[in-house]
């Protein structure tokens, strides 16, 4: 059976008001990666909640650090969702 | 530097980081600023009276009644008129040491590289991807360092690419291409001071890179939630499969 371990998530800027939330913990098995950690806030949170958080050019930070490609998650990590920027 | 700089700028001289040293060398930047809206009027001001040498200012706007609620440069009496000459007016007003060059057209990319290569540093305060991510390929091609803000709503993020570093990442290290629904502050609206935070963050990072003191923020991106005064530093990696600049590297 999978080991699941408590990561804590924070939705920044608009995706705190797309969400109606800032930051959940949020049980993910050890060792996920980026599909697992949708896969896991959809159930969470749902599809339609979570559909905001798919939109291109949105980027996904783990312990403050911009992730483009894959990673894997560890108990305790902190991950943040970032809304693309561009007006000026 | 003459007496009346020295005096002018003596509140900034007397900072070690700085020193006549730095002083100078802001004296001799040259800056391009690409939009003179909500971002790149506060910019402008700042760097113009810190006494950066020489602005290049770009935008084909005029000034419309909707802009002057945050685009602090211009005021009643420019309205209808171009948002570079009216910048190049007030600016003219605060410091007349500084030379201005104005170009009220929206520049093509081969002319965006050509304007890249004459300054020091681009100071990208513009609202749309598009021109983003063309002006993130002129300073690839250029090597020069672009200062990146963006505002809209209650939110801003600001960076800094250097592409004369080997490890630095660029614009599109962080948004891909493909995007075509920008949120423009047209649309979606702005808090008047949040442009000006970022676009004055934008003129200290300037600042610090033509006068070579401090920690340019090269390799992380800051977020700015006003609404919670939320400020945080990510870092962010070159993406060696950047389209833009994965296969410059090296």
């Amino acid at each position: 059976m999978a080991i699941n371990v408590k990561v804590n998530v924070l939705f920044f800027a608009s995706l705190k008001e797309d969400l109606g939330v800032s930051e959940i913990e949020l049980d993910v098995s050890d060792r996920a990666g980026r599909s697992d950690l949708l896969d896991s806030l959809t159930s969470e949170l749902g599809s339609d909640c979570v559909s905001p958080l798919m939109a291109e050019n949105v980027s996904i930070a783990v312990n403050r650090s911009i992730e483009k490609g894959e990673f894997v998650l560890k108990s305790g990590d902190e991950i943040a969702f970032l809304p693309p920027i561009t007006g000026g | 530097m003459t007496d009346e700089e020295l005096l002018r700028y003596s509140r900034q001289i007397m900072l070690p980081e700085v020193d006549i040293e730095g002083q100078e060398k802001i004296c001799a930047g040259r800056v391009g600023i690409i939009g003179l809206g909500g971002l790149g009027a506060p910019a402008a001001i700042y760097l113009a009276s810190s006494g950066v040498g020489s602005l290049v200012l770009v935008d084909d706007d005029e000034v419309e009644i909707s802009n002057l609620q945050r685009q602090i440069i211009h005021t009643e009496d420019s309205l209808n008129t171009s948002k570079v000459a009216s910048g190049k007016a007030t600016i003219k007003k605060l410091n007349s040491l500084t030379h201005i060059d104005i170009v009220d057209r929206r520049l093509k990319e081969e002319e965006m590289v050509d304007l890249a290569s004459r300054v020091d540093v681009i100071l990208d305060a513009t609202d749309n991807f598009e021109t983003r991510y063309a002006l993130n390929r002129a300073c690839l091609r250029a090597k020069t360092p672009l200062v990146s803000g963006a505002a809209i709503r209650m939110e801003g993020q600001i960076s800094v690419f250097d592409s004369r570093r080997s490890d630095s990442p660029c614009y599109q290290c962080l948004y891909r291409d493909g995007l075509d629904e920008a949120l423009n502050c047209a649309e979606n609206g702005v808090l008047a001071p949040m442009v000006g935070i970022i676009g004055t963050m934008q003129a200290m990072e300037v600042l610090k890179l033509l006068g070579e003191f401090g920690d340019p923020l090269i390799g992380k991106v800051i977020y700015f939630d006003a609404k919670s005064m939320q400020i945080r530093s990510f870092k962010l990696n070159k993406d060696e499969n950047c389209l833009a600049c994965g296969s410059i590297s090296t």
